[in-house]
């Protein structure tokens, strides 16, 4: 019967993908949900809490005092040779091949048609190597788009990928305790000047072996350190143990998303759906005009693409304080030719926000930005409505002045 | 410091083949030209082997260097001489074009053994067990990941896959390994 119907039932159905900590996620009864074919905690309920109350608790506790998070899951590819810094420059939007080595920049990556595709913090390791971080699902798919331009099109360029994910856990530690953990476990110097935001080095802590990113989603004092997987689960307990004077917490991939949806950060697959691109989100900053060319330059300059009607990011908070529905729809005057109502935008992200105790969304709207503090009825599927005023995107310490402290 | 652990730490099952989990493993990725007679000295250098030809895996004492494209190799070692090793070779290739990746972390490494090891290999992938000569590694899939495979003693088969899917591709050799599921071709 094997031979007919194949194996693939029961717990070997589908594969599924472990980080080196997810043992402990399991034991502490996490909620887990797909990311990919990864099992990532999406909070980490305690006793009696619902869903929404611990990751409530795993929010308020990372602003307050310190966070970790499992990242292990980050896409990590090695992209090395002579050509490397030309190669991404075609690849990201951005400029990468400027980038300093010691240094990380946030890069965009779009299609041949523009559209947004994937993003993620590079390193810059030496003058012929970068580390690309992608998006948790992404890894192999980008892996994989590299090897197809290196391969098919850029076949002389001297560039070489290798898809080093596995290799190492990666472990987010966020919040204003995270030096002072960090501190205490000791080894190399993580000071305010001596490893100054967006830069990276490489050292001990505790003994371990450890890449330090000063990097935040979470707009937090944050570090992701990155140690050999093999060591993830002992990195995981001593930090654990070293951040229990602090009241250290693990959070969840919701507790995640409600903190950059705060800061106004943008998440592949939530604002982006494959027919965004990046002028839409507001993320002009991330394009480069200097270059001559990368993925998507061409596709982004056609008149549909740069017309100013195309839906624009903004920041949406309902006029009662409640959370908006996702994917819900912007009502606008008239209907279209088939008797339907027109539309004028929707949400792409919607959350309760602990830190501001009311709803918050980011949403596209018809020329959104010029609307500032402009109300406008989104329609339930009841047919009530719900009123809500266009804001800026970023909900919380707009300045940037937490994560720099 | 803790000592590292392997994505399984040991574990091993009993069918009709036995199925265990080896452990930490060193593992480098190497990129480069492999047609380079430098490329060739540096590898030997380094584990003490020849270039490997097309799909072939050479192996001497703890040591191995196996083909895994017209651009890549994979080499083994002791996992605690890994590091020194991709240093050596780095230090080998000098200004050559070459990617050197410490990739041991990133797998996991099972036994498969008994005179069925074929077999229960043949179950989970499309590669021609029939075929497969002792010195030929195969790159292939089991079930729904990828993996690769060499005939690392007479009756015994050594297989590689990601890390993150060890429990996976443990628990489809222990389902084709069971008692009871033996087809006999082999």
């Amino acid at each position: 019967m094997g031979a007919i119907a194949g194996e693939a039932r029961g717990e070997i159905f589908q594969p599924l993908r472990r980080t080196p900590m997810y043992e402990w996620h399991e034991k502490q009864g996490a909620y887990m949900e797909a990311a990919g074919h990864w099992r990532r905690p999406y909070c980490y309920p305690r006793g009696n809490e619902t869903h929404d109350q611990a990751v409530v608790r795993e929010i308020n506790n990372t602003r307050q005092s310190l966070g970790l998070i499992d990242a292990s899951t980050l896409g990590k590819l090695i992209v090395k040779g002579p050509d490397a810094g030309r190669f991404l420059d075609m690849l990201y939007t951005n400029m990468m091949s400027n980038l300093k080595p010691g240094r990380c920049r946030y890069g965009l990556m779009c299609s041949e048609n523009g559209f947004l595709m994937d993003d993620g913090v590079v390193a810059r390791i030496d003058d012929h190597t970068f580390l690309c971080h992608t998006t948790s699902g992404g890894a192999d798919r980008i892996h994989g788009w590299m090897e197809e331009w290196l391969q098919g099109e850029w076949w002389d360029w001297k560039v070489y990928v290798a898809n080093v994910t596995e290799q190492f856990a990666q472990v987010a530690v966020v919040g204003p305790n995270a030096r002072k953990v960090l501190q205490a476990l000791g080894g190399m110097d993580l000071g305010r000047e001596a490893l100054t935001f967006m830069g990276w080095a490489d050292g001990k802590i505790g003994g371990f072996d450890a890449r330090v990113y000063r990097i935040s989603f979470s707009g937090e004092l944050s570090y992701e350190i990155s140690v050999p997987a093999s060591k993830g689960r002992a990195f995981w307990d001593k930090l654990l143990e070293a951040g229990e004077e602090f009241g250290v917490m693990a959070y969840g991939t919701e507790a995640l998303h409600v903190m950059r949806a705060e800061k106004g950060f943008i998440m592949i697959g939530d604002e982006t759906d494959g027919t965004v691109i990046p002028q839409d989100l507001g993320l002009q900053w991330a394009i480069s005009k200097k270059k001559d060319d990368f993925l998507g330059k061409r596709a982004q300059q056609r008149s549909f693409m740069a017309n100013p009607d195309r839906w624009q990011l903004v920041g949406l908070q309902t006029i009662d304080g409640s959370v908006l529905p996702d994917g819900i729809y912007a009502l606008a005057e008239g209907e279209n030719a088939n008797g339907q109502r027109n539309m004028q935008g929707r949400v792409t992200s919607t959350y309760y926000s602990p830190t501001l105790n009311c709803g918050i969304a980011m949403g596209l709207v018809l020329r959104g930005p010029e609307r500032m503090g402009e109300v406008i009825e989104f329609g339930r599927t009841d047919g009530g409505t719900i009123a809500a005023k266009i804001v800026d995107p970023v909900f919380f310490d707009k300045d940037g002045e937490k994560q720099n402290v | 410091m803790s000592n590292g652990v392997s994505a399984l730490q040991g574990v091993s099952y009993d069918g009709y083949v036995q199925v265990c989990e080896m452990g930490l493993q060193g593992m480098l990725t190497v990129r480069g030209d492999l047609s380079m007679v430098k490329m060739a000295k540096a590898v030997k250098a380094a584990v003490g082997v020849e270039m490997p030809d097309l799909r072939e895996i050479i192996t001497k004492n703890d040591k191995a260097a196996a083909w895994m494209s017209p651009d890549e190799l994979l080499l083994l070692m002791a996992h605690d001489q890994a590091e020194a090793t991709a240093a050596k070779l780095r230090k080998s290739l000098g200004k050559t074009h070459s990617l050197i990746a410490n990739v041991s972390d990133a797998r996991v490494m099972f036994c498969v053994k008994r005179k069925a090891a074929r077999e229960v290999i043949a179950k989970l992938s499309p590669a021609d067990l029939q075929s497969l000569k002792s010195g030929e590694i195969r790159r292939s899939r089991l079930g729904q990941v990828p993996a690769a495979f060499w005939i690392s003693a007479g009756d015994e088969i050594t297989v590689i896959a990601f890390r993150s899917v060890g429990q996976y591709v443990f628990d489809l050799l222990k389902n084709a390994a069971k008692p009871g599921g033996e087809v006999g071709v082999f």
